[in-house]
């Protein structure tokens, strides 16, 4: 259950962060230098729900920190995919 | 100055004085996450295997032969990640003295899983890295909690003025540029630092909580007159129970054991003091895990030992003592599964990491200022050294508390605080080395040096115990296989290290150019 909330937790960031134009255009070069609402919340959603796999295992307590360690991690894992994943960045 | 100048100040100067002492904190705490594990490491003697039955009647005949009519008698019980089983005993007419667990002494032993003594090794093992984080070493402990206790004030300040510095939090979530010198220390740190932050602000304030009557006792002076009154109430001790010289048959642990289980609905026994043992006044205290819960209690259970009735149950705790206990269970993490306490571990290193990068972050921004061979200002020279000496030195000198615990022999006197001196002999040696060496070269050596000592510490285990890589794997051991893997890891992450700073001067710029200077509200006056 860890291994799923991880990877919603993985996907939520990883929307939230292509909302963003500066990152949505590392992926998409030509697309417009606008902010993308609809992925932040799709990507919220995601976040949220992340929880749910840990709490149903561990109990609310123990899922909140293990969903709070997943987020910390998952977002680590994306810093380092952006930084060091081989596309060409716009900038 | 505006606010997020003032903040930023702050920011630096809490950040900065207490620097080392933090990254000291913060290292020997994450390292504190595996204490079994790597108590049990440093004691190799003892295998995992436990057989709680026999574990017990061992211990009681082992206690028997060694501390007949004893004061007490105390079996610390391993647990799903430790192995061995201590007893403890105190003579009598010998009251409140808590001996170390430094394995064979006058009062302590250890026994291996099954029952039978064994010859292990003095060491203070795991024990260590979680005093130094707390306690720290050669000083007073109450020196060493004050000094730690305004460290971690002076980080929980510096943990809210770098939010209110941070301007772009969210933009910069997943931004890193490598290779830019200062903007990547800048970069490093804030992902360091904001990733992570619910842990890094958690764990600093759930430490100060850990010892909040010593820096706050005025609330207890105001309500109950003294510290020692308010634990007195909330954690009542029952009276001394005294010999009558009449002998009596000891008491059967297991029956009391699963006794004492059913009263914690499903706790589980961490250790047992049976007081005045053999005696018809015997009592016995059952104390549970620590492990099995979030809040930190050991709810003890007494029975008459002679008897085996019920003399009290674990009181009911007040809504003060269950906050206060969570607070200590979080900061601990003993409650932690495999998966949870490897997400604590890298959290205090993703800590670790900040505090690192924000001290070389620190020197970065003002050594730019003396480009041409300029030596920079006293103060800037002083710092750069101090942080070779404990971000460079203090990896090396744990590897050296691991090499004495393999080197000196078992037998020796004092072989314990031999290894705490051989860790800090290393660390001596590191400091030189900072203090005389050009910093790139400086830098590299004792990354380097690291990256060496754990790579050889893991090969050369093979050969001095049996809790070394191949053996640990042919016997499924995956704590023991977990650490040589570990020290691998970090070989080879202190190899990149060595390599990276071969090329670029810490603190100075990296392998590609610089940006435009950051303006000082961002990285700190």
């Amino acid at each position: 259950m860890s291994v799923l909330a991880f990877i919603l937790a993985l996907v939520g960031l990883a929307l939230m962060g292509l909302s963003q134009p500066q990152h949505f255009r590392w992926l998409f070069v030509r697309a417009l230098p606008e902010k993308k609402p609809r992925l932040r919340g799709a990507g919220a959603f995601c976040l949220g729900v992340a929880i749910a796999p840990v709490a149903w295992t561990e109990g609310w307590a123990i899922g909140l920190l293990y969903w709070l360690g997943l987020v910390s991690l998952a977002s680590g894992a994306l810093l380092l995919l952006r930084t060091f994943l081989p596309i060409r960045s716009p900038r | 100055m505006n606010l997020r100048q003032s903040q930023s100040l702050l920011h630096t100067w809490s950040g900065l004085l207490t620097g080392w002492i933090l990254f000291t904190v913060f290292l020997a705490g994450s390292l504190s996450f595996w204490r079994d594990e790597i108590s049990r490491w440093t004691r190799p003697e003892l295998l995992p295997a436990i057989e709680l039955t026999s574990a017990l009647d061992g211990a009681l005949a082992e206690l028997n032969r060694r501390a007949k009519g004893a004061r007490s008698w105390t079996i610390e019980l391993p647990n799903d990640r430790s192995a061995g089983v201590l007893i403890r005993w105190q003579p009598q007419g010998e009251k409140g003295r808590r001996p170390s667990r430094r394995g064979e002494s006058n009062s302590n032993a250890w026994l291996d899983g099954t029952g039978r003594p064994a010859v292990v090794r003095a060491t203070e093992g795991g024990d260590f890295f979680y005093r130094l984080h707390f306690d720290l070493h050669y000083v007073p402990a109450i020196w060493g909690r004050w000094i730690v206790g305004i460290s971690a004030l002076l980080m929980l300040t510096a943990i809210v003025s770098g939010v209110i510095t941070h301007k772009k939090i969210f933009r910069d979530f997943f931004t890193f540029r490598p290779g830019k010198g200062q903007r990547s220390w800048l970069d490093g740190h804030n992902a360091a630092a904001v990733l992570a932050l619910p842990f890094h602000f958690m764990i600093t304030y759930t430490g100060l909580v850990t010892l909040m009557t010593l820096y706050m006792p005025w609330p207890a002076h105001a309500v109950y007159g003294s510290r020692e009154a308010l634990f007195a109430e909330q954690f009542p001790k029952s009276a001394e129970v005294m010999r009558t010289g009449v002998f009596h048959s000891l008491p059967h642990l297991s029956a009391l054991s699963s006794e004492a289980e059913q009263i914690w609905g499903g706790g589980r026994v961490g250790s047992i003091r049976i007081e005045q043992p053999g005696d018809t006044a015997q009592e016995v205290v059952m104390r549970r895990r620590l492990a099995d819960r979030i809040v930190d209690g050991e709810q003890p259970v007494r029975f008459a030992g002679s008897t085996g009735t019920l003399l009290s149950a674990p009181p009911r705790e007040s809504i003060g003592v269950v906050m206060r206990g969570a607070m200590i269970g979080l900061h601990a993490g003993r409650f932690a599964d495999g998966a949870l306490r490897w997400l604590y571990f890298l959290s205090g290193l993703a800590g670790t990491g900040m505090v690192a990068s924000g001290l070389v972050l620190w020197t970065s921004k003002r050594r730019e200022r003396f480009t041409n061979g300029a030596r920079g200002s006293l103060g800037v020279r002083m710092v750069e050294r101090l942080n070779i000496a404990f971000i460079g030195g203090l990896p090396l000198a744990m590897t050296g508390f691991l090499w004495g615990n393999r080197l000196i022999p078992v037998g020796w006197d004092d072989r314990a605080e031999l290894e705490i001196a051989a860790m800090f002999s290393v660390w001596s040696v590191a400091l030189l080395v900072g203090l005389t060496a050009a910093p790139r070269r400086a830098w590299t050596l004792l990354f380097a040096a690291t990256a060496f000592s754990l790579a050889s510490l893991t090969l050369a285990d093979c050969f001095l115990s049996d809790v070394g890589l191949w053996k640990s794997i042919e016997r499924g051991d995956g704590p023991m296989t977990g650490m040589a893997g570990g020290f691998l890891v970090f070989a080879l992450l202190f190899g990149f290290l060595a390599a990276k700073s071969g090329k670029s001067v810490v603190g100075l710029k990296g392998g590609g150019q610089s940006e435009r200077p950051l303006p000082p509200a961002e990285v700190g006056l």
